[in-house]
């Protein structure tokens, strides 16, 4: 099945929605190669993601009628490869207007890079200077490429969509799709896209999965805080990052403390790097970041914040082979939570540990350290799951609470009843020791 | 008394009735009969009779005053040396009403640092015209030389399968239940020497059965070792490195697990894998890496799940990309 931003990718420029400022420039430089061979030959489209300049490109190309020849992120764009396309479609131009000409398109050029692909972007240049060909190149990030590779080209900005214009495409798709949308879930779509109509319409399309309506409720798994807003936009910076500078500028701009970014980028790493090697090496990174901090903490040692910062940003930037490129969703360090359940956890741990030891008491109960006392716990889960009377003489005996008890059994209901019979154990047994002291007594003086 | 938890309510009282270990026992009776003890020291694996030794001196010692006359302290619980002669001065100021010394009982003392040791050794010869100093450690050769040469040694020795048995089934008979010959094999070999082991997993498996036979043990031995852990390895090695972490933390979250408990069960599991022996080298090497770095970091779930990539790698290596 096509995703919906195949589906209703626009196949004319004046379906395109946003930017008509940008094509018009586009159309222009296109016109001019009628007439001859501009001065540069190259034209490049930048902006954020989801702006529409990969679809204008091929738009204009088969409106214009030339033929394209593309060279996207998915290729390797070793020197070689560069030269073997681009040489011989450059190489078929010819001077005659007249003939069928054809467009060359590479997509992320700012992707170009990396030991892979060295040389890459030098050979790029130099069939710029000689091209007989138009050549459009794409880039998010048109500042990550040298000044004197964007000197050559004809610079054309893509501004995030507006949020009204985002709000039209979305009706449109509802309508054609047959969905009755609530305007308020589709304008928070809108809002939430901020200004990339993809990522707009891929939510559209996931909140609409396999139903017919879609309500304002349904959008609460979209909905994000602003703070979540910029964080997002601080991991994408580093994931997508392809030099040292960029990456550490990103955390350097961001409002979150480098303890929170270091959880946000381990939380989203995975979703982000998909290979094996990358995975590991990016985790390498957080992992040694990790260790900065932890000396800083123990040594108050301040000046070593800087290599945890490196190795979070710039480490894990460059722990990349290559560039994924694609949307993701980003997702809440699920580690902030954890790590207080657990050490919740580990508190409860530690004073069942320090009951059975009975420190608090004057007399002894079990003998051994904490480290033994905690090893008994498995032991002592298991007969709390499987025997209610041994579980209640053991809750009794070392005056476990609910709390205790609920550390071992999930089941709420027996948990209590085990807690309640505790405590008739223990009442019986205060019992009897009165008993036994006065009939002590009675012996004694009796 | 404890009753509810059996290694306590069937611990010896007399110094006689301490299973095995007879060579000990016959020194310590010795020395009972003197009333006179030097500072000791007892070294063996856990679950061999070396704390209910010393509390079983203590009491026949001292009878029912012994809780005033003996000092139980657990190195590895004290934070710091100074907490311990803190403890043992407060201890020692009195004078024992019933003897002519009390007993300090140090239990794990191999757990003190070298320095902690030379300092535990001065506080031993300040205090020995009042006290007696029990000392247990796993190895005796992590002690420090001038506090061997300052106690006299004994050695606990694993349990002899025989000794273990009688004991489970005196217990047995007394909680009224079917021991089966067959129940008895398999907890002693799950237990390897280790009473209180055995015991343990006797209780655990009468909370399940009054009849007791291997299934039910192995059942029992199965459930206290979270086999959690060996498929989180699994799952990582397979390249489902999102479900590893989740699994990962689920665990943390249900046993309440410290990071080092995390890889000290990785550590036990990697030599079970099913998987080259080169690779289970490889996979320990990884692991102790990160146990360091557990230690040296802030964060141990980062690090352990950083450790889960580096897992997912090993299982995954990737041809040269072309």
């Amino acid at each position: 099945m096509l995703t919906w931003v195949e589906k209703y990718r626009p196949q004319k420029l004046r379906d395109i929605a946003g930017n008509p400022r940008a094509i018009k420039d586009l159309v222009k430089w296109a016109e001019s190669w009628k007439k001859g061979i501009p001065t540069k030959k190259a034209i490049l489209l930048h902006g954020p993601p989801g702006t529409g300049k990969t679809t204008t490109a091929y738009a204009l190309a088969r409106e214009l009628g030339y033929d394209y020849i593309e060279l996207n992120a998915s290729d390797s764009r070793t020197k070689d490869i560069v030269d073997r396309i681009i040489g011989n479609a450059s190489k078929l131009g010819t001077l005659n207007p007249n003939l069928v000409k054809k467009v060359l398109i590479i997509d992320e050029v700012d992707g170009i890079h990396g030991k892979e692909e060295y040389g890459g972007l030098a050979a790029l240049k130099k069939w710029i200077k000689t091209s007989l060909q138009p050549i459009i190149l794409i880039a998010n990030d048109p500042w990550a490429l040298p000044k004197e590779f964007r000197n050559l080209c004809e610079m054309v900005a893509f501004k995030r969509i507006d949020q009204r214009t985002v709000l039209k495409v979305l009706k449109k798709i509802c309508s054609r799709e047959g969905i009755t949308a609530d305007e308020r879930a589709l304008k928070l779509i809108a809002t939430n896209s901020n200004g990339d109509l993809r990522s707009a319409i891929n939510d559209l399309q996931s909140l609409s999965e396999g139903k017919k309506k879609i309500s304002l409720d349904d959008t609460d798994i979209l909905t994000i805080r602003d703070s979540e807003l910029r964080i997002f936009e601080t991991m994408a910076r580093i994931f997508k990052a392809t030099s040292c500078d960029r990456a550490k500028e990103a955390l350097r701009e961001s409002e979150e403390q480098p303890e929170t970014v270091l959880m946000w980028v381990a939380e989203n790493l995975p979703i982000e790097y998909e290979d094996p090697s990358d995975l590991a090496r990016g985790y390498d990174s957080i992992s040694k970041a990790d260790i900065f901090l932890g000396r800083i903490e123990r040594r108050q040692d301040w000046g070593l914040l800087k290599y945890a910062v490196d190795y979070m940003s710039a480490g894990v930037a460059m722990a990349k082979k290559r560039r994924y490129h694609k949307w993701s969703r980003y997702q809440y360090p699920k580690i902030l939570t954890i790590y207080a359940e657990t050490r919740k956890k580990r508190e409860i741990m530690n004073s069942i540990a320090e009951k059975l030891q009975g420190k608090k008491d004057t007399y002894e109960k079990c003998h051994g350290s904490k480290k033994l006392m905690k090893s008994y716990l498995p032991i002592m889960r298991i007969i709390f799951n499987n025997n209610y009377e041994m579980a209640a003489q053991i809750a009794s005996e070392f005056e476990l609470n609910l709390e205790d008890i609920s550390f071992f059994i999930e089941d709420n209901e027996t948990a209590g009843k085990i807690y309640y019979r505790a405590k008739e154990l223990t009442s019986e047994r205060i019992k009897l020791k009165t008993r036994g002291e006065k009939q002590i007594s009675l012996l004694e003086f009796g | 008394m404890i009753e509810s938890i059996w290694v306590e309510k069937y611990r010896p009282q007399k110094v006689d009735e301490i299973v095995g270990q007879d060579g000990v026992v016959e020194r310590l009776k010795g020395y009972l009969k003197t009333k006179n003890l030097p500072n000791m020291l007892f070294a063996g694996p856990p679950g061999t009779g070396k704390t209910t030794a010393a509390l079983a001196l203590a009491k026949e010692l001292f009878g029912k005053a012994w809780r005033e006359n003996f000092l139980e302290l657990n190195a590895s619980d004290e934070r710091g040396i100074n907490i311990v002669r803190g403890k043992i001065k407060d201890f020692a100021r009195t004078r024992s009403v019933v003897g002519d010394f009390k007993i300090i009982f140090l239990d794990e003392a191999d757990a003190l640092t070298k320095d902690a040791q030379h300092a535990l050794r001065r506080t031993m010869e300040r205090y020995t015209g009042t006290c007696r100093f029990i000392l247990s450690a796993n190895y005796s050769s992590k002690i420090i030389e001038p506090i061997q040469s300052r106690c006299a040694l004994f050695r606990f020795s694993p349990l002899r399968d025989e000794d273990i048995k009688k004991r489970l089934e005196f217990i047995a008979s007394k909680e009224k239940l079917k021991l089966e010959e067959s129940g008895i094999e398999a907890i002693l070999y799950v237990a390897e020497g280790d009473l209180r082991k055995a015991i343990n997993l006797l209780q655990s498996a009468a909370a399940y059965s009054n009849e007791i036979n291997d299934e039910l043990i192995f059942k029992v031995v199965a459930k206290a070792r979270p086999e959690d852990i060996r498929d989180i390895i699994n799952l990582a090695l397979g390249g489902k490195f999102t479900v590893a972490r989740e699994r990962l933390r689920e665990l943390l979250i249900t046993y309440g697990m410290s990071g080092e408990d995390v890889v000290e069960q990785f550590h036990r599991e990697v030599f079970r894998l099913d998987i080259p022996e080169e690779e289970k080298v490889k996979l320990a090497g990884m692991i102790g890496e990160y146990d360091f770095r557990i230690k040296e970091g802030s964060n141990e779930l980062l690090q352990l799940e950083s450790l889960l990539a580096q897992f997912t790698l090993l299982g995954n290596p990737e041809k040269e990309t072309e």
